[in-house]
This record gives structure tokens, C-alpha cells and sequence, in this order.
């Protein structure tokens, strides 16, 4: 039995959180200033805003990571997740035997694991990349699952990761164009450029390239 | 000039910024009627379609500074991709050197690396939204249209971006509504929405 203390992050609740942040990060310097009637400039203003928006991250961090213990038997996988904010239990707890196949995904916000349980059921769970545990629980995961299909004759596939397919390969290919694009098109129209977006979409594009690209060159 | 005006000089004299009312290369210039206008240049009164063009001349600091971040963010993205394999690659080893290797170097890198990319772009919704909000501030009207790009910007990074970051189609849609955006192909539905109309009057207190 192997047990694993790792970090599941609630995905709706992650990004609510977020959009109250920027929220009160923008209105709460423009509220007060309204109140005193003071004129700052502007940096002074957006180091407050930033000021904020940092303090509220850093004070609401724990309110959208769950606990998550997991454990690996001979013969299942027991997962209990623990609310951050209602503290209650919920499990999930299945027999290696009905897991139809499995992939891991490394992205930029989480890890993903996704299981295809019998029945066409599918859990997807979203670890913090900052779990103590994660590491070592992929590798005891696969592991398990290799000595697992060496035991019996239907298989438990570990299915490719989105960077390891031809959509993949495509997507890669769309977003370079996109990434080339956007400020040409900018620069061309006298537009402006929408800096929150194209952070967002830059960061992104430029991890998921690079991820596309290590697989495939990994492959040959 | 008005009383806001000079303050206004006084606040950009406090950037280190210097420039001219009109046309011109500025890092920032003054609106006709519609108020002051931080780091915007070219624009008209209330318009919020039309920004500094960079094939003219006419930018501003802003425009480098969200090409100058995006570019950052880029880099910063293909970094954080990287240092993970390699981590993953120490991770397959799974010796005890290894283990090391990934607790006292490859974790506390990465995670400086991915906490900068991410906060790269909640800082470009906050730095958008602060110059729209110093602009109403300072006496700027603000129109249909920016409240609209303001709502797409943050319920985009919000909703579709931060939440389901990992799925590339919620980036390509990002990357398209940014050109198709730059073609002005939604500002038919920003005229729908009130186009140039003013949504919210500039702050001028009595």
C-alpha cells in the first residue's frame, strides 16, 4: 500500500476567485479615491492595484486547494478529497480492474489525470503543480498499471497526451500562425493591443509549443 | 490649459515622461474634449477603437510595454515547458540524486518561472483596467465599446482562460478574437452595444 498527500485544485472555484479579485483589485483604488478626492498619478494608483490584487492571491491561496489523499492497494485506488473551505469528505474508490485507460497531462496551470472508469465513467482530476507527492505517485501510478497488464489479458492503456497527437501537432502549428499573426494584424489595422489577452494567449501558446515540440522530438 | 490639465503634466512630469498635445510622437498626448488621456495616443474623444499605430510613428509607452510583456510571457511560457521535462526526465531516473536535484533545483525554478507566467497575465488585465479607470478618474468619458473590450479581456482570462488554460482550443480562440478584434470584425457588435456612446461619465467632482 503506498500513500500520497497531494493537492486537487476546484477548477470553478479557482477561476471565481480570480474574477473577484480583479474586480475589487480595480474598483477599490477608484472607490476610495472617490471618498478622500485626492489625485494620484498614475503609478502610484496601479501600485495599489497591484498591491491588492497580490495581498487578496496570497490571503485566499488556501481556499482553492483541496487536500488530496490518495492511496495506491494491490488491488485499488482510494482517492479522498477534503473541501479547503467545507472540510467534508468526498471519495472515490474503484478496482484496477475497471479502469479502461488513464493519461497524465502536464499543463501550465495543473496537472491533469484523467481516468476512463467501465461504463463509459470518467474522473478528472486537476493537481496543483506544487504537490508534495505528485511525482512519485505518476511513477508508482504507471508502474502499477505495467504490472498490472503483465498479470491479465485485457490491458489498461495509458492513452497519449494531447501533445503526443496529430490534433496536437495541429493546434501547435494554428497557434504559431495565431502568435505571428495577432500583432501584424494589430500593427496593420492601428489597433490596440489587448495586452491581458495576448499574455494569457502568449504565455500559453509558447508552453504548449514547446511541450508538442519535446514530445515529438522525444519520439524519434 | 486647465487646472486639470496642469495636474495632469504634473502627474506624467512625475513619470519621467515628457511630450506634446497632438499629433506627433507621443508617449502620451491629450484628448480634445473628452479629458486626459494616459498613454494613449491618436485617439479621439471617447473612441476606444482607434489606438497609436506603430508603422506611423505614433506609439506609445503602453504599446511597448504590452509588446515588450507579451513577448516576455512568450518566452517565459516555452521556459516553464522546458524546465517540466526536464524535471520529468530527473522524475523517470528515479534515483536519489535525482530526487534532489528536482526538491533543491528543478522545483524552486519552476515554480518562479510558471508563477511569473501566469501573473504576467492577471497583470495585463489590471494594467489595462487601471489606465481605463485613471483615464475615467481623470475626468475621461468612458464608452460602450471599452466597457465591452474590458468585460471580453477579463471574463476571456477569467472563464475561458486561467480555468481551462490547459485545453489549446480556449487559446486558439484567444488568438483568433485577437486578430479577428484588430480586423475590427466585433466592432459591429460594440457599435450594437453603444459603439462610441458614453457608458460611464468621467469623474468630475464639483
Amino acid at each position: 500500500m503506498h500513500q500520497y498527500q497531494l493537492i486537487h485544485i476546484p477548477r470553478g472555484l479557482y477561476t471565481l476567485r480570480l474574477l473577484l479579485i480583479l474586480v475589487v483589485a480595480l474598483a477599490l483604488p477608484f472607490l476610495a479615491l472617490m471618498i478622500i478626492e485626492v489625485h494620484l498619478n498614475f503609478v502610484l494608483i496601479i501600485s495599489i492595484c497591484f498591491l491588492i490584487a497580490f495581498l487578496l492571491f496570497k490571503l485566499s491561496a488556501r481556499l482553492v486547494r483541496n487536500d488530496l489523499y490518495a492511496v495506491i492497494n494491490r488491488d485499488s485506488l482510494t482517492i479522498i478529497e477534503t473541501s479547503s473551505i467545507t472540510k467534508k469528505n468526498r471519495k472515490w474508490e474503484f478496482n484496477w480492474t475497471n479502469l479502461n485507460s488513464y493519461v497524465f497531462e502536464t499543463t501550465q496551470y495543473y496537472h491533469i489525470l484523467r481516468l476512463y472508469i467501465a461504463e463509459g465513467k470518467k474522473i478528472t482530476l486537476t493537481f496543483d503543480h506544487n504537490s508534495q507527492d505528485f511525482s512519485r505517485f505518476e511513477k508508482d501510478f504507471h508502474d502499477k498499471v505495467l504490472a498490472i497488464n503483465k498479470n491479465r489479458d485485457s490491458v489498461i492503456y495509458m492513452s497519449p497526451s494531447i501533445y503526443e497527437t496529430k490534433t496536437g501537432l495541429i493546434l501547435a502549428a494554428l497557434l504559431v500562425l495565431l502568435m505571428i499573426g495577432w500583432p501584424i494584424a494589430a500593427w496593420w489595422n492601428s489597433k490596440d493591443f489587448q495586452i491581458g489577452l495576448a499574455l494569457i494567449f502568449y504565455s500559453g501558446a509558447g508552453f504548449f509549443i514547446y511541450m508538442v515540440y519535446q514530445y515529438r522530438r522525444s519520439k524519434k | 490649459m486647465t487646472a486639470t490639465q496642469a495636474e495632469h503634466y504634473q502627474n506624467l512630469a512625475g513619470l519621467g515622461l515628457s511630450g506634446s498635445v497632438g499629433n506627433g510622437r507621443n508617449l502620451y498626448s491629450i484628448s480634445e474634449g473628452g479629458g486626459n488621456q494616459l498613454f494613449f495616443a491618436g485617439s479621439q474623444s471617447g473612441g476606444s477603437v482607434q489606438y497609436a499605430g506603430i508603422f506611423n510613428g505614433d506609439y506609445t509607452l503602453r504599446d511597448v510595454v504590452n509588446y515588450g510583456m507579451a513577448g516576455t510571457g512568450l518566452v517565459l511560457g516555452g521556459a516553464e515547458a522546458y524546465l517540466r521535462n526536464v524535471k520529468a526526465g530527473y522524475a523517470v531516473k528515479g534515483t536519489k540524486t535525482a530526487q534532489k536535484v528536482i526538491k533543491n533545483v528543478m522545483n524552486p525554478s519552476i515554480t518562479k518561472v510558471a508563477r511569473t507566467a501566469k501573473g504576467l497575465g492577471v497583470a495585463g488585465v489590471l494594467l489595462n483596467g487601471t489606465i481605463t479607470g485613471v483615464n475615467w478618474y481623470n475626468g475621461q468619458d468612458v464608452t460602450a465599446s471599452q466597457v465591452a473590450d474590458l468585460a471580453i479581456s477579463n471574463g476571456l482570462i477569467a472563464a475561458g482562460g486561467l480555468a481551462i488554460m490547459s485545453a489549446p482550443v480556449a487559446l486558439i480562440a484567444v488568438g483568433t478574437y485577437g486578430i479577428l478584434d484588430s480586423f475590427g470584425a466585433f466592432d459591429g457588435i460594440k457599435s450594437y452595444l453603444g459603439g462610441d456612446t458614453v457608458a460611464l461619465e468621467g469623474y468630475r467632482p464639483d
